[in-house]
Formats: C-alpha cells, structure tokens, sequence
C-alpha cells in the first residue's frame, strides 16, 4: 500500500497487528472493526519513521491491546471464551441495541455507575442459567412423558449447571472513567 | 510523579482540546499532544479515547482520501463534544487552582 515501508516493516506491522486483533477475538465482528479500522495504518505510518522495532515504539502487542481496550471504555478481556450461542446471540439485532444502550450508558456518569456494578452480578447470572435448564430438562420431560403415555423414565437428567470453575477478570476496573 | 496516571484522567480533555482546535486523524491527535508536551501519552490511549467520544457522540467522523498514504479517519468535535470540552475545562480549572493554592508556599519553597 505504502511504497515507502519496506517489506520488513510491512512484515512487523502485519505481525504487530494480528497479535493486537488476536486480544480482541472477544469482541462481536462489527464492534472490533470499528475498534481496530486504523490498527494497520497507525502502525505502518509509527514503522515509516526512524526509531526502532514497533516493539520499541509502542511496547508489547498484548499490552498495546489493554491500553487501547481500557482506553475505549472496554472491560479487560476474559479468559478464551466457549465456543457457543453465546458470540452468535451478541451478533443478532437484540445484542445490538444492548451494545448501543451500553455505550450510551458508558458515557454517563450514572450509567458508568451500572456498568461497574454489572461484572458483580455475574454468579447470578450462572445461578439463574442453571435453573433455567433445569426447567427446560422438566418441561421436555413432561412433553416426553404425554407422548408416550405410560412409558416414563426413571433417569431424569442432571441439568447442566453454570460451571463457575473458571476464574473471571474483574473486568470493569480496567475501564478508564471518564470524569464530567 | 508518574504522569500516566495523571493523563488518564485528563486524556478526554486533553483529545477534546486538540481536536476542537483542528480537526485530525488518530496518530496526528498524537503527534499534537506529544508536540503540546504531553510526551508520555500513549498511542493506544489516544486511539481508544477517540473511539470512546466518538461512540459517546462527542465526535463525529469523516473519510479523508489520500493518493500515496491509506486513507485517513479524521475526528472533529461536534456540539455535544464542545458542551463537553467546555463543562470538563471549568472542571479542570476549578482543580488546578485548588491544587496550586494547595501546593502554592511549598512549591515556592521547594523551586
């Protein structure tokens, strides 16, 4: 694109910037596009100049990613996320209206106040994911068991309860706040 | 004193006041700070910020087309970002003087 970047730098930036791209994998598609548009250009245009590695300039990738994630009012990523509904239900139209309300909430004050609160409502969230399945396990049993008349089954399944094994960031704590 | 903690909290000013001054793209909003003596802000940090106004409304964007370089995402600040930049700047001011009566005699003492 730039004739005046070598293919070294060209080979850095590319490696710089899908190591910053690889920390958002979080994110839904259109929110880390819009979050990462210039990735390329800011950093062919920081290796144009003299002064060293990209490394040197801008320090690691992972930690280039926390600035900017902090910065843009972003929790701090979790760990890997499971694979599941889970990134295609935050794709769908309903999550796109929570992230609008979201980041209309993130520039307020009062709504700022919420958002550092949500992370703690998280065991809640686990609680109520196991209940709900456990209430799906019984009304397809119930279905099941009108179906087939006397047949009934004496194994009824464990709901899948939340596994609460992995450790979770206290995620707003690395938002900057944005004092009015 | 290490002056990123301090920038953190005023970064939002800091951008707000650049970009009111002239409109600019995200490392060009660096360069300016950096030039203004704002030497330790980080490029992440200014790019994040930009996103945030503009995702808060406090910006607005446009496309600039360029023949040798990429093409370029300028920022400008809009109403609300000036209504910001005004109501944080009263804010800021209110501080500073607070702090220099603070540190007033024993600054003096100290330089």
């Amino acid at each position: 694109m730039n004739d005046t970047i070598d293919a070294g730098a060209e080979n850095q930036v590319t490696r710089y910037a899908s190591a910053v791209r690889a920390a958002f994998a979080d994110l839904p598609g259109p929110e880390r596009e819009l979050l990462l548009e210039d990735l390329e250009d800011h950093l062919a245009e920081v290796a144009a100049e003299a002064g060293g590695p990209l490394i040197d300039r801008l320090g690691w990738p992972e930690a280039y990613a926390a600035e900017l994630r902090a910065s843009a009012g972003l929790a701090a990523a979790g760990p890997a996320r499971r694979r599941g509904v889970g990134p295609w239900l935050r794709e769908t139209w309903g999550a796109r209206q929570l992230g609008r309300l979201w980041r209309a909430a993130s520039t307020h004050p009062a709504g700022q106040a919420v958002l550092e609160f949500l992370p703690e409502l998280r065991p809640a969230w686990w609680v109520l994911r196991g209940y709900l399945a456990v209430q799906a396990a019984s009304v397809a049993l119930s279905l099941l068991d009108a179906n087939l008349g006397g047949l009934s089954f004496p194994v009824r399944p464990r709901a899948r309860c939340g596994r609460r094994d992995r450790a979770y960031p206290a995620g707003a704590e690395a938002g900057l706040t944005t004092e009015k | 004193m290490d002056t990123t903690q301090l920038l953190k909290g005023v970064l939002d000013l800091a951008v707000l006041a650049v970009v009111s001054e002239r409109d600019g793209y995200g490392y060009d909003v660096v360069r300016r700070l950096r030039a203004a003596g704002l030497e330790d802000v980080g490029d992440a940090s200014v790019y994040g910020t930009l996103r945030r106004l503009y995702a808060g409304g406090h910006l607005t964007s446009y496309v600039v087309p360029s023949e040798e370089g990429p093409h370029r995402k300028y920022y400008a600040v809009n109403e609300a970002g000036h209504a910001l930049l005004a109501d944080s700047t009263g804010t800021w001011r209110s501080f500073t003087d607070a702090m220099d009566k603070l540190l007033g005699s024993e600054g003096e003492e100290a330089a």
